[in-house]
């Protein structure tokens, strides 16, 4: 959640040469983004905090008064303020880039991602040792940090340094996972897979029944934990979570039907219950 | 002491009162038999010495004792571990080294009633060959500046009135007398105190910004954590001086005006916890910590957290983050710890020997203090000095000492006779420090000449090599620690690191090529600049400085295909030298692989199969002729 | 300026033109996949158009556990951050009209936005061929 607005005066600031306008509380990334300069990134993600862990963004940033030092600093983080300079591409920014995709490749060799970024910076291969046995996981802990945020903790990084991996309690299925896919979704390599049979979903080696709509039996695309999760976690009644989107359309299709015979009949329009909010 | 002087002191006048009366008590005149019983010297049995102490010393006859006024002192660490156990009579300062309990009947006997000098317990100059008999009189500490470290071997840290014997709590006493917080702070930033932890930040300045940072309450923490493998002068100062480190963040929590402090220990420190947590309890019942202390308007309370375990916890916002029961990593933000530190709350965070420094400073003024050292580095520094010099220990010296000054003098000089045992490298700041050749032997160290030339202070970490060291291995060694404890959450420092170790690696086993110099160089400015935190940032100072100074020593291992040192496995080859063999066997029964061949009699002598040969050099360290050779 | 759709299903003669008009507007090659409205066949030729109502308490707002769907103050529309949203589908199934959409080709949660930044003006009234779909402009003032 980077963009904190504190509800003071934009400013600007010059971003590659072009003043680009800020909000007091937002990082350089989001101002960046607004302007169209684009900025790369793997372990940012709108619905989680700002981590610095993948450095892929790290820009140029110096000011006038700074007498000439300039900081490398990483973008997602960094917060906007007026007159700061900032470069993206200097030759300082892409060397820090390069080596980072180039070490990545290195760590994930088969990642479609990694080999795209890597070749727009010129990396075609990695010119280090590559990993064996590879896997997709970057570990940029998105996956991590959303569960922990918008879930249960079910995940966790495990081990330091080389070793550091995702991992769940215990290296088994995680307990406390509602298979929700918030992780898989979130996931900048598919490095996180499930699947979906009938009414059951498959992830981190657990077994989950999806929820059943209550009038016609379908399959929600919810597990029946994730719901009883959103309904404690949200503050919502249960009948949130019980019907299926075609069941419930048709419900209101049939009302509105309903009301429109009335009106071509020149009836006054019933108030409906279901209605809450009102139609606009 | 009087049971009433146990009691809270209701003012500052009333502690005043007790200290001077302290002065003039018998305690203040006793004899003392100083039992050094640091976890260094209780390694080497200083436990059993000081029982045995006690028992012969309680078996004197009553009216002996009283007239030899005598006194026995548990003591923290000398920093002269290596001698251990230590055992000191004061005030005459006769230093006695590696007593066993088999010697205290003699030593109390002669020692202590007789008032002789045990010659044999002395310690013997290596220089001279003569023995030492005087503390002081001893280079190791006759060249040293204890300012951090004045007290500890000296007094009983278990024994608050110890303390106060020794001055103790008069910098908090003078300060509450009448000083205002910004008085006390002007005073830090007087003195230039830098932090003693790593980076040297201006102590003064960073306790003005946490106090101009928005937000309350303050924190305030003292780092004890020191994950620095070698490195024992917190320790040290956490068990053998509790309440000087009490006592400095007291002032510092006076100048913050905030009444929150921390002490985050180290885990595998338990005697430092002990001796922390006896302190703190002892200064709450004396009034010098908890509500109103002295009877003041100000409060300041302490507790104790354990750590987390791996040295990344030791970098400022991951032991905030451990602090506050989260995983230990350091957190990416471009706010200081001043502003937004613990539960996101201005927070001060200083090493113990930075905390230590400050009753110093607080009593005998700004201005002394900032008249001992260089321009921009005051005061003195602890260096845990190991590795192959004479004395290892714990020296403190003044900022400005020359490496060689430290080495050569308090260190006593190489270890080893001979040219293999000649000076080579000395590696200062810990794992991430730097390696600097004898060319800069007259360098003075200081915050900024360590940085300067490529290797850093760090918290004091002073490793001497000597030409048996290869600058490669060295590097890899350091690489491969700081590969396992990278907290592995940015990829600079998890891939970065580990892919240097591996480029040292093929380097040192033979397989590098000219080509790996540049690419580690390449890749060393990229993690230095793109890692979060410093333990990444500093990461490749190792490698960085050993390519500055040794490069030829790569060069030889890449081109030659050979380890000047004759460290590296793959790149040596061990033989018998038959001229110097005088066919004893012993490296025939002490070699594993079954690789070396021959008979023992005298006139025979040995082959070294090399296809067998483990290289493991059993055999070199056993053959007392030194007839086995490496190439 | 707040735009408010109007909805009379009795003039909904069911050619699906709003659907077409909203699939080309949002999606790449007007795969019905892409359209945010769906006209239900409720009788004999009787037809409702199912849109978005733009709830002042939506359901799909409250439900979403990363705070990705929010009401725009200015235009009172209720919007999804793409770039948020982790689509875990809480709102599909909270939503009691059935009127958010998951887009299983692009993996995109996506709803009516009044066609928010695709011209600001609904197409789905604009191609709507009788008086069914029609929009309102409304003041700030003037009661929901
Ligand atoms: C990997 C790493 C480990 C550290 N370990 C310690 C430590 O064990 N003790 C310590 O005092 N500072 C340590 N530091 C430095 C702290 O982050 C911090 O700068 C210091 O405690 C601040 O105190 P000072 O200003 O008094 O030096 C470490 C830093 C890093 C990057
Ligand atoms: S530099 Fe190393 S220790 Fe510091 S955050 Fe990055 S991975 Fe962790
Ligand atoms: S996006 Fe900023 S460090 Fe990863």
């Amino acid at each position: 959640m980077s963009e904190v607005n504190l509800g003071d005066a934009p400013f600007t600031m010059t971003i590659d040469g072009k003043r680009v306008e800020a909000r007091p509380g937002e990082m350089v990334l989001a101002a960046a983004k607004r302007a169209g300069i684009a900025i790369p990134t793997l372990c940012e993600h709108k619905a989680v905090e700002s981590f610095g862990s993948c450095r892929l963004c790290m820009v140029e940033v110096t000011k006038a008064a700074w007498k000439g030092w300039k900081g490398l600093m990483t973008a997602c983080l960094y917060p906007a303020a007026p007159d700061l300079i900032i470069e993206t591409q200097s030759e300082r920014v892409l060397h820090v880039r390069r080596n980072v995709l180039d070490l990545l490749l290195a760590r994930c060799p088969d990642s479609t991602l990694i080999q795209r970024l890597a070749a727009e910076h010129g990396v075609q291969q990695t010119s280090f040792s590559v990993r064996e046995q590879p896997d997709l996981c970057i570990l940029c802990g998105l996956c991590v940090r959303i569960c922990e945020s918008a879930a249960t903790s079910a995940i966790s990084t495990v081990k330091r340094g080389h070793h550091r991996e995702i991992g769940t309690p215990w290296g088994g299925p995680p307990p406390a996972c509602i298979g929700c896919l918030a992780c898989a979704h979130v996931c900048p390599t598919g490095h996180i897979t499930f699947e979906e049979h009938g009414a059951t979903r498959a992830i981190w080696g657990r077994s989950f029944e999806l929820q059943r709509c209550a009038e016609c039996g379908a399959p929600l695309p919810i597990t029946v934990e994730q719901a009883s999760f959103l309904v404690e976690r949200q503050a919502l009644d249960a009948s949130y979570f019980s019907r299926c989107e075609s069941c419930q359309r048709r419900a209101t299709a049939q009302t509105f039907g309903r009301l429109a015979r009335w009106q071509k009949l020149g009836l006054t329009q019933e108030p409906d219950a279901r209605q809450e909010g009102g139609k606009r | 002491m009087a049971e009433t002087a146990q009691a809270r002191f209701a003012s500052v006048e009333a502690f005043l009162r007790h200290a001077a009366l302290l002065k003039t008590s018998p305690e203040a005149t006793q004899r003392r038999v100083l039992v050094c019983l640091g976890t260094g010297c209780m390694a080497s049995g200083a436990r059993e010495v000081a029982a045995a102490l006690e028992r012969a010393l309680a078996a004197l006859p009553a009216e002996r004792r009283v007239a030899l006024n005598l006194c026995m002192k548990k003591t923290g660490c000398h920093g002269f571990c290596e001698k251990g156990p230590l055992v000191v009579l004061w005030p005459e300062a006769t230093f006695y080294k590696g007593v066993k309990p088999k010697d205290v009947p003699e030593l109390v006997e002669r020692g202590i009633v007789g008032g002789e000098v045990i010659e044999r317990l002395l310690y013997v100059d290596p220089k001279t060959g003569k023995p030492v008999e005087k503390y002081g009189a001893i280079d190791f500490y006759a060249r040293q500046t204890r300012i951090a470290m004045r007290n500890i071997g000296l007094m009983d840290p278990a024994n608050l009135d110890d303390y106060l014997l020794r001055d103790g709590y008069q910098a908090l006493a003078k300060v509450l007398a009448g000083w205002s917080p910004e008085q006390v702070l002007k005073e830090i930033e007087q003195a230039k105190l830098r932090g003693r932890g790593g980076g040297g930040f201006d102590a003064g300045r960073k306790w003005r910004s946490c106090k101009s940072a928005k937000g309350t309450p303050r924190y305030l923490i003292c780092n004890g954590d020191e994950g620095d493998p070698g490195a024992f002068m917190d320790r040290s100062l956490m068990e053998g001086d509790p309440h000087g480190v009490i006592e400095g963040m007291a002032i510092a929590a006076f100048a913050l005006e905030t009444r929150e402090g921390t002490i985050y220990v180290r885990q595998e420190y338990p005697l430092a916890v002990e001796h922390l947590e006896r302190a703190i309890a002892d200064a709450r019942a004396r009034g010098l910590l908890g509500e109103r202390i002295l009877g003041t308007d100000f409060s300041f309370d302490i507790q104790i957290a354990r750590g987390g375990g791996a040295f990344v916890c030791g970098e400022s916002s991951a032991l905030m983050r451990s602090v506050e029961g989260k995983v230990g990593e350091p957190r990416a933000k471009y706010v200081h710890a001043t502003d937004k530190g613990l539960w996101d709350k201005p927070t001060v965070l200083n090493n113990v020997e930075t905390f230590v420094n400050v009753p110093r400073i607080v009593e005998k003024g700004a201005a002394w203090y900032a008249s001992i050292g260089t321009a921009r580095s005051k005061g003195t520094k602890a260096f845990a000095l190991t590795g192959k010099v004479k004395n290892t220990g714990l020296v403190e010296v003044e900022m400005g000492t020359s490496l060689r000054e430290i080495i050569f003098g308090a260190g006593g000089g190489m270890l080893v006779d001979g040219p293999k045992g000649a000076f080579k490298a000395v590696q200062t700041g810990g794992p991430s420090g730097g390696c600097l050749p004898e060319s800069l032997l007259d360098l003075p160290v200081d915050f900024d000449s360590l940085t300067d030339a490529g290797s850093m202070m760090g918290s004091g970490g002073m490793i001497v090599m000597d030409h048996s060291t290869c600058m490669v291995d060295v590097a890899r060694y350091f690489l491969s620690f700081l590969t396992d404890e990278s907290c592995g959450k940015c990829v600079p420092c998890r891939e970065g690191l580990y892919q240097m170790y591996r480029i040292l690696s093929r380097i040192a086993e033979g397989q590098g090529t000219e080509a790996d110099l540049a690419k580690i160089e390449d890749l060393s400015q990229a993690v230095a600049v793109g890692s979060l935190c410093a333990l990444g940032k500093s990461g490749p100072t190792p490698v960085l400085s050993t390519l500055r100074y040794f490069r030829h020593e790569y060069e030889a291992h890449i081109k030659e295909k050979r380890c000047p040192a004759g460290v590296c496995k793959a790149l040596i080859t061990y033989s018998i030298d038959t001229s110097a063999c005088d066919g004893c066997g012993a490296c025939l029964a002490a070699c594993a692989s079954d690789a070396i061949t021959g008979t023992p009699k005298k006139g025979e002598t040995f082959q070294i199969n090399t296809l067998q040969c483990d290289k493991c050099g059993a055999c070199a360290a056993v053959c007392k002729r030194g007839a086995v050779a490496i190439s | 300026m707040i735009l408010r759709l109007v909805v009379k299903p009795q003039e909904c003669i069911g050619c699906r033109a709003c659907e077409m008009a909203c699939a080309f507007t949002h999606g790449k090659d007007g795969q019905p996949a892409a359209s945010r409205c769906q006209t239900m066949t409720v009788g004999k030729d009787e037809y409702v158009p199912m849109m978005c109502l733009q709830c002042d308490h939506a359901a799909c707002v409250q439900s979403c556990p990363v705070s990705a769907i929010t009401m725009n103050p200015a235009t009172r529309t209720v919007l999804v951050d793409h770039e948020r949203c982790i689509r875990c589908m809480a709102c599909v199934v909270a939503c009691p009209f059935g009127n958010m959409h998951f887009d299983p080709s692009r993996t995109l949660i996506h709803k009516c936005d009044l066609c928010a930044g695709c011209g600001d003006y609904p197409r789905c009234a604009m191609f709507c061929p009788t008086k069914c779909l029609t929009v309102e402009r409304v003041t700030e003032s003037s009661p929901a």
